[in-house]
């Protein structure tokens, strides 16, 4: 799943290929990894007297990818423009590549243009498209050869070079992302803001450019922030993930953590976390699910567990066929089966509502139907162990990463 | 329907003689709108983007107020003038009333809520979030404003075109502010309708013909700039 992110996390795996950087900043896996591009305490964000946005600590490392996860309305948006310097926070501070932001335009122009930023839709101001991607470089008061190099290599990195004369206006959303893509590049910044930047393409699109990305990212080494709502980008962009819930962190942390241990059941529910299951203490040492005892010793500071269980780690087999040892079985009957995506999501009732995923063959093997008695298991080792926060309304979200 | 033929008849031929009465007319009224309009436009431009943009309270009554304005009738605003200019007037100690610049006040009050409320509907038309994008790239802030003025170019040289329209072709307030005084404050529009209750039918007609005839110049002037680079 993050063979990519984790690859990242190293020197190696850099092809010296064109970085379009100075050494300076193009110098993942050279001491930079450890020095902060940025960081924040105590930023809050209200709009009309409502406040938005309570994020008491976040960090980010130079050359490296920070995802904001979350719904929409979490105020992940809200957070980037924050620390684009596109808004000013009513209360915290903020440190941007060493320097504590003031309030003055004239710095914060000035720490401003060491970044750049990307939105959701191109925006492409209605000029040729080289005209748009040099726009950045002409409000740093660049000018002549150097401009027209650094323009013509990433269109070209971005696939677009053919396209430099054309009106923007004319472009298809695909190519209009990319010279947007390529206008926030061309910058070489030290810290990059990526808005939702597949947002206005369609699947296809999405995937293929966010692939490029990633390998584009990796390359330049430029500490990076992007905002999404889609686990799979973040996954596949990421090294770190802050998800945001109704305008805080409810947990930042690297992203295999995030997604295999998220930090409470509304992080577990938002990364689509299909089983939550209610465990029972049945006896000192003893605790159930439904009425199968599982052998898991339970941590003494929960008091009303629940226990992630991923969809894919749960094994289907038909009743009476030989038990796994150290497995957890579950007798269920189907509810239903659902074709989503390519294996089909079964929904059984195991004394809890249980959801698994199967392959087309393996539920013909088996001949699922609804109603069909099947036995569900599963390693108990996969479990993640949560306190349940269902009926106590909002709980405070103080499950911060340790 | 003789009167009428040998009017137009008349009126192309002290056109084509280049007649020296209706020549200078011509640039008075040239002068005075241009100028009018040029101001309007330096007050106007600036002010409708900071309405199109911002947001504050008693926003909407600005703009309230500015698109009641659109509509001001001349006559109105020949009056008010009139009356602070006039010689035991408020403002009578400038000495303005009953010359050319008495009426290039009054037109600018004209010409600015039209130029005002074109530019800023024209810069709310603008995507929100492209003004963020500008400074997110680096823009300073007076950067990122021209970048949105060039944007909305279509819509601003239209804004242009309306408030000379409504200059060059108001007739009541030049009267009253300028007063209609032969070489010194008679433009097309005042000379066109003393002339027309004179009688003198062929002079109205030149008058006439050359106030179509120089709207529709500048407006075609302003076409073919707004409509550079529109295409390819």
């Amino acid at each position: 799943m993050s063979g990519a992110a984790d690859g990242r996390t190293g020197p190696q795996g850099l092809p010296p290929a064109r970085v379009g950087l100075p050494p300076s900043q193009g110098a993942l896996g050279r001491g930079l990894a450890d020095s902060v591009a940025l960081s924040l305490s105590g930023i809050e964000v209200k709009y009309r007297s409502r406040r938005v946005l309570q994020v008491d600590h976040l960090e980010l490392s130079a050359g490296r990818t920070l995802a904001l996860l979350g719904p929409n309305g979490s105020g992940k948006s809200t957070l980037l423009r924050v620390l684009a310097l596109l808004e000013r926070p009513d209360a915290g501070s903020l440190t941007l590549l060493g320097e504590a932001v003031q309030d003055g335009e004239g710095r914060r122009l000035a720490l401003r243009r060491r970044t750049a930023t990307v939105f959701q839709d191109p925006l492409l101001t209605d000029q040729t498209v080289f005209d748009n991607v040099a726009m950045g470089l002409r409000f740093r008061g660049l000018g002549g050869a150097e401009i027209g190099q650094r323009v013509e290599r990433w269109l070209d990195r971005f696939g677009v070079g053919h396209l430099t004369g054309r009106r923007a206006r004319s472009l298809s959303g695909g190519e209009a992302q990319r010279v947007s893509l390529a206008r926030a590049f061309v910058l070489e910044p030290e810290i990059l803001f990526l808005d939702e930047p597949f947002g206005s393409l369609d699947l296809q699109g999405r995937e293929a450019l966010a692939l490029e990305l990633e390998v584009i990212l990796r390359d330049a080494g430029i500490a990076t922030v992007l905002v999404t709502h889609d686990r799979g980008e973040a996954q596949m962009l990421a090294d770190q993930v802050a998800v945001l819930l109704d305008g805080r962190i409810a947990q930042c942390a690297p992203v295999r953590t995030v997604f295999e241990r998220p930090a409470s059941p509304a992080v577990a529910r938002f990364l689509g976390v299909e089983n939550l299951l209610p465990l029972t203490r049945s006896g000192p040492d003893e605790v159930r699910i439904a009425d199968c005892p599982i052998p898991l010793l339970l941590p003494s500071g929960i008091a009303r567990p629940l226990a992630c269980l991923r969809a894919e780690d749960v094994h289907l087999s038909l009743e009476g066929a030989p038990a796994t040892a150290g497995s957890v079985h579950l007798s269920a009957t189907v509810v239903h089966v659902v074709p989503y995506g390519v294996p089909y999501r079964v929904h059984l009732d195991a004394g809890v509502p249980l959801i698994a995923l199967a392959a087309r063959r393996t539920l013909d093997r088996l001949g699922v139907a609804p109603g069909t008695r099947l036995v569900a298991s599963f390693d108990p080792g996969v479990l993640h162990l949560l306190e349940d926060d269902a009926p106590v309304p909002p709980l405070p979200l103080a499950h911060r990463p340790g | 329907m003789d009167l009428l033929f040998d009017g137009i008849t008349h009126g192309i031929a002290l056109i084509l003689r280049g007649d020296a009465q209706v020549m200078e007319i011509m640039w008075l009224s040239l002068r005075v709108s241009g100028i009018a309009t040029l101001v309007s436009l330096l007050l106007g431009v600036p002010l409708g983007m900071a309405l199109g943009q911002s947001r504050f309270p008693g926003r909407r009554l600005a703009l309230g107020v500015i698109n009641t304005g659109m509509g001001l009738p001349p006559v109105a605003v020949g009056l008010f003038v009139s009356l602070f200019l006039w010689r035991s007037g408020p403002l009578g100690f400038l000495d303005l009333i009953y010359t050319p610049a008495a009426i290039i006040v009054a037109q600018c009050i004209i010409a600015l809520p039209v130029v005002t409320g074109l530019t800023a509907a024209a810069i709310q038309q603008l995507d929100p979030r492209l003004r963020l994008q500008l400074l997110g790239l680096g823009a300073s802030r007076l950067q990122a404003l021209r970048f949105l003025l060039r944007e909305a170019r279509f819509s601003i040289i239209a804004a242009i075109m309306a408030g000379f329209g409504a200059v060059i072709s108001e007739v009541g307030a030049s009267m009253m502010v300028g007063g209609n005084i032969l070489h010194d404050t008679r433009v097309l529009t005042t000379a066109t309708v003393l002339e027309t209750s004179k009688g003198n039918f062929d002079i109205a007609i030149a008058l006439s013909v050359v106030l179509l005839g120089l709207t529709f110049l500048v407006s075609m002037l302003l076409t073919v700039l707004q409509q550079r680079g529109a295409e390819r």
